[in-house]
């Protein structure tokens, strides 16, 4: 992707690290985008306040405050883009944060490449929604959101309201991880973010029929722990 | 004791025991009113009383003597009536006709004429001895009756006061050696009995007492008995009645708390009904204080266990936190320094690229540790949720999408699965350290396989590959913390993933072993309980028609 193309992006850091908003800061100015810091939950506000960032990326194990009430705060008044950084202990710190609102993680450790491509999915993906109407194809398969219509290999598949669903709320978030909780209560409405088993059956069903491979998932990929993934390429 | 005679069970029915316990019924009331006529004077006090009853006698008769010429016969019977009257009212009824026919008797030989001669003959003197002999019957009756009265009463306010005292030692005691020690004494003081009260430990065997002088010898078979069967049994019961101490169950409204052992000092005499029923509530209020200590004590375990447990997902937090953060930094800027070598077109790229490696080794290595130290601080906190098999399979090989892609991968799960209650990221991370495993400890090329199946009421997860093997003879001992097949082995680790694979198997209830199969190659197998997942209820209809 070339970055000198599109207006460059401002981004925020919330990281109480020194070293590693060091190297964030060098990964992304390398990719022109614009960077700012901040070392604490209140400065991140202030500076989203000030700086009007395109994208956060936010440490959950601040020092001084809950990432996730962060986000709820942030949430409140901004729909920005926010990227969490988790270590693997805060796993369901992890999930709490996208429940609140959190548009994708990392978790600590994690490569240049991996924040780098991460960021750009993340912005992207916000530059380009609302995305309704239109049809969405991946692979050999083609979503008529509009009508209502799958087809795979130029075939129609035959997919219950429920399935269809599931399938939308998944396919128009391409590359989002959507938790489990996001899931149950968009398809099966909020008196049913407890019943996991829901989930796992109709992705089960998903995958027989729109994955060559239904173990080895190459578009509905599992974020186990958290949600799932809808990967288009 | 002869404990080894003592087999109480289902061979005795229920009729018998019935049967038994009427007659042993009937015999302690027997027992019970003789005991109380003479109990309740004792035996000096009963000598005492035929002792006073002869000395009044005589000394009415000498006192009456020098009277003789002033009185008349009827006067003289008077005083002697009123002696029978006084012993009778002072003494009850033995003592009354003790001195009612001493009375007669020297009344006759003293006063009447003849004097100094038995003469019985005449109506008068009859009549003097009946109506004495009534009179000191009717008045040591009412006086044995008046005294019973006062007796019963006497006994029912100490009754109440034992009772009283005992509740409030016990409303104080803290701890379940209290509770026993206040028990025995209050027992021990309002029985005059022996006492000792047995408390069970956690896998409800009675504790062995330790002996000390005064105490009841105890038969720990025979209160065990009575713990399990929440029946008394021992001295003055239907089962086991020659035992020399009577065990009592302590029942208590959950549960039986213990058994109190209670030995009469003097053999051989039963506990009176009363009693008994005393003995009873006094039972009632130790079982309910053992509970209540009981209560206590599970309520502040659990208040320091979870402060513990706080403390201790703090720390681990804290150490991952510190750790994570500078591994991050240092694989982020190395990564950031190769992609500038790399654009340089540096001679050092390589060795940066191996500085990376080896830091991502080493944030494997924390994170290994770190789930260790969770997993062994106690009791992980499961988040199970209903997992796909399937599923967790799939994301483990995506995460080792590198190192699988030189092995042939063969998976054969069954597409009729149930869904398993498992904690996904755990169960998930069981998977990606055999599958490791497997690529780690065979050669390129080499066939991995994935095996899942239903075993009546387990799910079994075998990970198998066509590789060199398990060196034999201690391959349980691979899921020991620390150990590696190989010890000087060029393979990177230090045995830590199969010791966290068996830590969460073993929390979710299952088991892990490994053994190498028949065909070559190593297979280890994890098993997994199986339950009934929750009915799926939704108004999903027949397939979508396209509009």
């Amino acid at each position: 992707m070339n970055a000198t193309s599109e207006p460059s992006l401002t981004v925020l850091i919330v990281e109480d690290e020194q070293a590693i908003r060091r190297f964030v800061r060098a990964a992304l100015e390398g990719e022109s985008y614009r960077v700012h810091e901040a070392d604490t939950l209140q400065r991140g506000l202030l500076e989203t306040g000030t700086r009007k960032p395109d994208l956060i990326i936010l440490d959950l194990g601040l020092p001084d405050g809950d990432g996730v009430d962060f986000i709820r705060d942030l949430r409140a008044w901004s729909s920005v883009p926010v990227l969490v950084l988790s270590a693997r202990v805060e796993e369901y710190d992890k999930v709490e944060a996208l429940d609140a609102g959190a548009d994708d993680y990392l978790i600590k450790p994690f490569g240049v490449a991996e924040l780098l491509a991460r960021v750009r999915a993340v912005s992207r993906r916000h530059a380009r929604e609302p995305d309704g109407g239109a049809i969405i194809a991946f692979g050999e398969v083609s979503v008529d959101l509009e009508r209502r219509q799958v087809i795979r290999d130029g075939q129609a598949v035959r997919v219950t309201p429920i399935e269809f669903r599931l399938l939308t709320a998944l396919v128009t978030k391409p590359g989002k991880v959507l938790t489990h909780r996001q899931l149950l209560r968009d398809v099966w409405g909020p008196a049913y973010v407890e019943r996991g088993h829901y989930l796992r059956i109709y992705m089960g069903h998903l995958r027989q029929k729109l994955e060559s491979d239904p173990t080895r998932p190459q578009y509905f990929l599992t974020e186990t722990g958290v949600g799932y993934r809808f990967c288009p390429s | 004791m002869n404990g080894h005679r003592f087999e109480p069970g289902p061979s005795t029915g229920h009729a018998p025991i019935e049967e038994n316990r009427t007659r042993a019924g009937r015999h302690i009331g027997w027992r019970w009113r003789r005991s109380r006529t003479r109990g309740q004077v004792g035996l000096p006090g009963l000598l005492e009383g035929y002792g006073v009853a002869l000395l009044v006698s005589l000394g009415v008769t000498f006192a009456a003597m020098p009277l003789l010429p002033y009185l008349d016969h009827a006067n003289i019977v008077m005083l002697f009536l009123l002696a029978v009257v006084g012993v009778a009212a002072g003494y009850g009824r033995g003592p009354a006709v003790l001195v009612a026919v001493l009375n007669v008797l020297s009344f006759n030989f003293v006063f009447v004429p003849p004097r100094f001669a038995f003469a019985f003959d005449t109506l008068q003197s009859i009549l003097t001895f009946v109506v004495m002999l009534i009179v000191g019957l009717i008045v040591g009756q009412l006086t044995a009756r008046f005294r019973h009265q006062a007796q019963v009463a006497h006994t029912r306010e100490e009754r109440a006061r034992f009772l009283y005292e005992m509740a409030r030692a016990l409303s104080g005691a803290l701890t379940a050696d209290q509770v026993v020690e206040i028990s025995e004494r209050c027992v021990e003081s309002s029985f005059r009995v022996g006492a000792r009260l047995l408390t069970p430990d956690d896998h409800d065997r009675l504790q062995p007492p330790s002996a000390r002088p005064g105490k009841p010898e105890t038969d720990l078979g025979i209160a065990q008995w009575c713990f399990d069967h929440n029946n008394p049994a021992g001295f003055g019961t239907d089962s086991l009645p020659d035992a020399p101490s009577l065990y009592l169950p302590l029942k208590a409204p959950l549960r039986t708390r213990g058994v109190l052992v209670v030995a009469p000092k003097q053999r051989r005499l039963p506990l009176v009904p009363e009693q008994r029923r005393l003995l009873d509530t006094f039972a009632v209020l130790m079982a309910i204080a053992l509970e209540r200590v009981h209560f206590a004590a599970v309520a502040h375990e659990t208040l320091v266990k979870m402060e513990a447990e706080r403390e201790r997902s703090s720390v681990l937090a804290g150490l991952s936190h510190d750790l994570r953060t500078p591994m991050t930094a240092l694989i982020g800027l190395t990564e950031t320094l190769t992609l500038k070598l790399i654009a340089e077109q540096s001679p050092y790229q390589e060795s940066l690229t191996s500085i990376r490696e080896q830091a991502e080794r080493m944030a494997l290595l924390v994170d290994n540790l770190l789930d260790m130290a969770k997993l062994q601080a106690g009791r992980v906190r499961l988040r199970k949720d209903w997992q796909s098999l399937e599923e967790l399979v799939g994301s483990a090989m995506r995460m080792l999408e590198q190192p699988l892609h030189d092995h042939p991968l063969r998976l054969r799960l069954d597409p009729q699965l149930p869904l398993i209650h498992c904690d996904a990221v755990l169960i998930e991370r069981v998977l990606v350290n055999l599958l490791q495993n497997a690529t780690k400890h065979t050669p390129l090329g080499t066939v991995i396989g994935v095996t899942a199946s239903v075993e009546t009421e387990w799910l079994s997860v075998e990970v198998w590959d066509e590789g060199p093997g398990l060196p034999t003879g201690h391959e349980q001992d691979l899921f020991e913390k620390f150990t590696r097949g190989h010890t000087e082995s060029a393979v990177p680790g230090v045995g830590l993933g199969l010791a966290i694979c068996r830590a969460i198997v073993e929390a979710h209830g299952g088991q892990i072993r490994t053994e190498n199969r028949a065909s070559g190659g190593a297979r280890f197998t994890f098993t997994l309980p199986l339950a009934t997942p929750p009915l799926v209820e939704t108004d999903d209809e027949s397939d979508l028609e396209p509009t």
